[in-house]
């Protein structure tokens, strides 16, 4: 079964993932980042992008490790006794804190939109609403890179595992194999990057003037009711916040 | 009409010019075939006429170019109504389609047509290009071959009038490279200009109206394919020339050669009957060795995640010392045979034993170098900074000294025609010299079990006869070969036992003779004659046809 996530108007979910973004710069921390984070979660995982929750732990529970033990263990005075024994800094698990929801709501919003883009409906879309062509390839190659640099690096993987190079077993091993693997992604990159622009070339995305959307996704009532409710919603958030 | 007029170009950080002093014109209406050995500059010269040498290359450039008395380089290719298709055509993927429905509307939707104008386009397309089944796939989840027609069938969406095509045939199997070549000729009748690269003489001197030879840069000879074929000239530039003039050329016969079988077989057809007494014997027939399996695959039944079973039961065992060709139309299950002989995959029913060993819980870096492994357009996977250094990898990860690995990359660098190229980047060279280095760092540690997908796609004839002769040459030591091909002159030549796939069953298991019937696959021009001849298996290549026919001469 298609998501909801997916369904949707690329702008809807571009707009919503934006909207919690900026929510979680505006909205006052920790209190209402923690509930803005749950709410990410809640949505994302009920509208099938679920898989961006994921992703987001994995990018920012070190990250909450590393705040904890930064802001938490080694901040400054006043301290108070830790449950587990020793003491910690009262200022510093709230500075954690803050710090840690905002991030976890700002990578989990960005990771969630990330995981169900589709960049074909987005093209699409972009053209339907007449976006300059250059300006949405952008957007579409930046959000895309990531998955480009993936495929490029399982290519260049599995060649040098063929050609014996170790690259699983304990910690040591895969340090080793890691220059064998970087340079050559990076060196790979490069040179893709030339052969892309043939292809965009020889393809006709760089000529000027008007596009025809071939399968431009639909933009319902919906839609456009929910990008409006999440921009007020900003805006709202941003007028409470300046009036307190 | 493009019309080149003495056009010098060099790219880059080169020392020398890829073309110089060209001046041709394409004509509506002609098939140009370009070809020369590797290097010559045919692929450069339909970059400068698709004006995209130098705007996007860079490099220095002199002379001029021009589409109907237009410079091609002002604006895009496909908005001038030129289709230009590179040798690597996944690189011309857009990135942005979600389907092959989609990627084909690409070009048309950037010329801004009307989009009931688009679907009609598309719909055309997809069933031009006979892909209908291909059309609700990922684009990049497509086979090499698969691509390729894809990418045609892209091109055509947008109706140019001008086509620059570089190798389009080198991925295809044979029924798509016939339809592909009958699709040219039509165009062409309707007053469509068509330039081709190409090294395939047998296929190109039924489409091609025009023969333009280069060397070195240069453009060595330009006329009739069928007379300059049959000459001697052509032999002295590197190209090369039908496989019925190449072995008339062995077997002393005198330009102008015939350079269909036909017109050899019908040179030669008096003494047929004594030469059949002469040379019916079973010496050399291919007989599967019954010596150890080095590869095993029982039940195989593979399917990659949330994707229809690609393979559906295979059950096959490679011995030692076997050539074998694996062989099917595009997207037949070939090359995930391969990566599954490598464990790369794994069978999601069955098992699959290398060298003995079952790669369940195995990965590639367990086999390696004891099995070679070349890839599908393998110079994606060159990573490092020289050719020599590139070729050092695999002796490095085996741990071999200086001097072990120093004397098996010389002689593989000259076995393969690198030796002048050992310290360039990999990335400054051709792509088919590429293909060669990727080859090259495979062969370098003399694997027991060598895995090739698509060895020869995109050589010249030289160097697709020295891979051909260093499969030969492992097989005489016991070494053993599995490869995916499209090429029939490399399997008559190189290979013994095909291995048909068909929809992800094997379909047949034989001789590659048999395989190579004419109708699902070419039949080079060698087989051919041996079968005019009746020649037995084991006395139909190249060179032992030849000498029949030399000694059938002489009489």
């Amino acid at each position: 079964m298609t998501s909801l996530a997916r369904t949707a108007h690329p702008f809807t979910t571009g707009t919503v993932a934006l909207a919690f973004t900026a929510l979680a710069i505006v909205v006052p921390a920790p209190a209402g980042t923690i509930v803005l984070y749950a709410i990410i979660c809640l949505v994302a995982i009920l509208t099938g992008a679920g898989r961006g929750v994921i992703l987001g732990l994995v990018v920012v529970a070190p990250l909450w490790f590393l705040l904890f033990l930064m802001h938490g263990v080694l901040g400054d005075s006043p301290r108070v006794p830790a449950p587990w024994g020793g003491t910690l800094s009262h200022a510093g698990v709230a500075l954690a804190a803050v710090q840690g929801s905002r991030l976890a709501a700002i990578v989990t919003a960005s990771l969630a939109f990330a995981s169900v883009f589709d960049p074909n409906r987005f093209m699409q879309a972009a053209i339907a609403h007449r976006w300059r062509f250059d300006l949405a390839y952008v957007v579409v190659a930046t959000l895309d890179a990531a998955e480009q640099l993936t495929v490029h690096a399982r290519r260049l993987r599995e060649a040098q595992r063929t050609r014996g190079l170790r690259v699983r077993g304990s910690l040591a091993v895969r340090i080793r194999a890691v220059p064998a693997l970087i340079l050559p992604l990076i060196l790979a990159s490069l040179t893709d990057a030339d052969d892309r622009t043939l292809a965009l070339e020889s393809r006709g995305m760089t000529i000027k003037g008007p596009r025809t959307a071939f399968d431009p996704p639909p933009d319902t009532r919906l839609d456009r009711a929910i990008r409006w409710g999440a921009l007020l919603s900003v805006v709202a958030a941003m007028v409470w916040r300046v009036a307190r | 009409m493009i019309a080149l007029q003495n056009v010098t170009f060099r790219y880059p950080a080169h020392d020398r010019d890829a073309i110089t002093d060209i001046s041709l014109e394409f004509r509506p209406g002609e098939v140009a075939w370009l070809t020369g050995a590797l290097g010559s500059g045919t692929s450069t010269t339909l970059l400068v006429a698709a004006g995209l040498a130098p705007r996007l290359t860079g490099g220095s450039f002199s002379g001029s170019v021009a589409l109907d008395k237009r410079d091609p380089a002002l604006a895009s290719p496909l908005a001038q109504g030129i289709a230009y298709l590179g040798a690597s055509p996944v690189l011309q993927l857009s990135g942005i389609a979600r389907t092959v429905r989609d990627e084909i509307a690409i070009g048309p939707m950037n010329v801004g047509w009307p989009r009931e104008r688009i679907v009609e386009a598309v719909d055309e397309a997809i069933d031009r290009f006979d892909i209908s089944h291909l059309a609700p796939r990922a684009p990049l989840q497509l086979s090499g071959g698969e691509t390729q027609r894809v990418m045609l069938a892209a091109l055509s969406a947008t109706r140019p009038h001008t086509w620059l095509l570089d190798e389009p045939f080198a991925a295809l199997d044979h029924l798509a490279r016939a339809a592909m070549a009958e699709l040219l000729a039509s165009l062409a009748q309707q007053g469509e200009t068509i330039v081709v690269t190409s090294d395939d003489a047998d296929l190109m001197l039924g489409l091609a109206t025009r023969l333009i030879v280069f060397e070195g840069g240069r453009v060595a000879l330009d006329g009739s394919p069928a007379a300059l074929l049959a000459g001697d000239e052509i032999g002295r530039t590197g190209a090369g020339t039908t496989g019925a003039a190449t072995m008339a050329r062995q077997a002393g016969i005198a330009a102008p050669r015939p350079v269909t079988t036909r017109e050899l077989v019908a040179t030669i057809a008096s003494p047929l009957a004594d030469a059949a007494v002469l040379h019916k014997t079973t010496d050399g027939v291919a007989v599967t060795p019954h010596l150890d399996a080095v590869l095993q695959l029982d039940g195989v039944i593979f399917r990659y995640p949330k994707g229809p079973s690609v393979l559906k039961g295979i059950t096959l065992i490679v011995r030692q010392g076997e050539s074998v060709g694996l062989f099917g139309s595009n997207g037949a299950g070939k090359s995930t045979l391969l990566r599954l002989a490598m464990a790369l995959e794994h069978p999601s029913t069955g098992s699959v034993y290398t060298l003995g060993s079952s790669t369940e819980r195995r990965g590639p870096e367990d086999f390696a170098p004891e099995v070679g492994f070349l890839f599908q357009q393998p110079e994606r996977q060159l990573s490092a900074a020289s050719v020599r250094a590139e070729c050092r990898l695999a002796p490095s990860y085996a741990g071999w000294d200086e001097e072990r690995s120093a004397s098996a990359i010389d002689e593989v660098l000259h076995q393969l025609g690198l030796a002048d190229v050992a310290g360039d980047h990999p990335s400054d060279l051709p792509l088919p010299r590429r293909r060669l280095v990727a080859l090259a760092a495979v062969l370098v540690t003399s694997p027991r079990l060598l895995l090739l997908d698509e060895p020869t796609a995109g050589l010249d004839d030289a160097s697709r006869e020295k891979v051909a002769r260093l499969v030969r040459e492992r097989t005489a030591q016991g070494l053993t070969t599995l490869a995916i091909t499209h090429d029939a002159v490399f399997a008559h030549e190189a290979l013994d036992r095909a291995v048909v796939l068909d929809s992800g069953r094997v379909v047949f298991d034989g001789a590659v003779r048999d395989v190579l019937d004419g109708k699902q696959q070419q039949r080079p021009a060698a087989l051919e004659i041996a079968l005019a001849l009746q020649l037995q298996v084991g006395n139909d290549r190249r060179d032992n046809v030849a000498r029949v026919i030399a000694e059938i001469q002489a009489r």
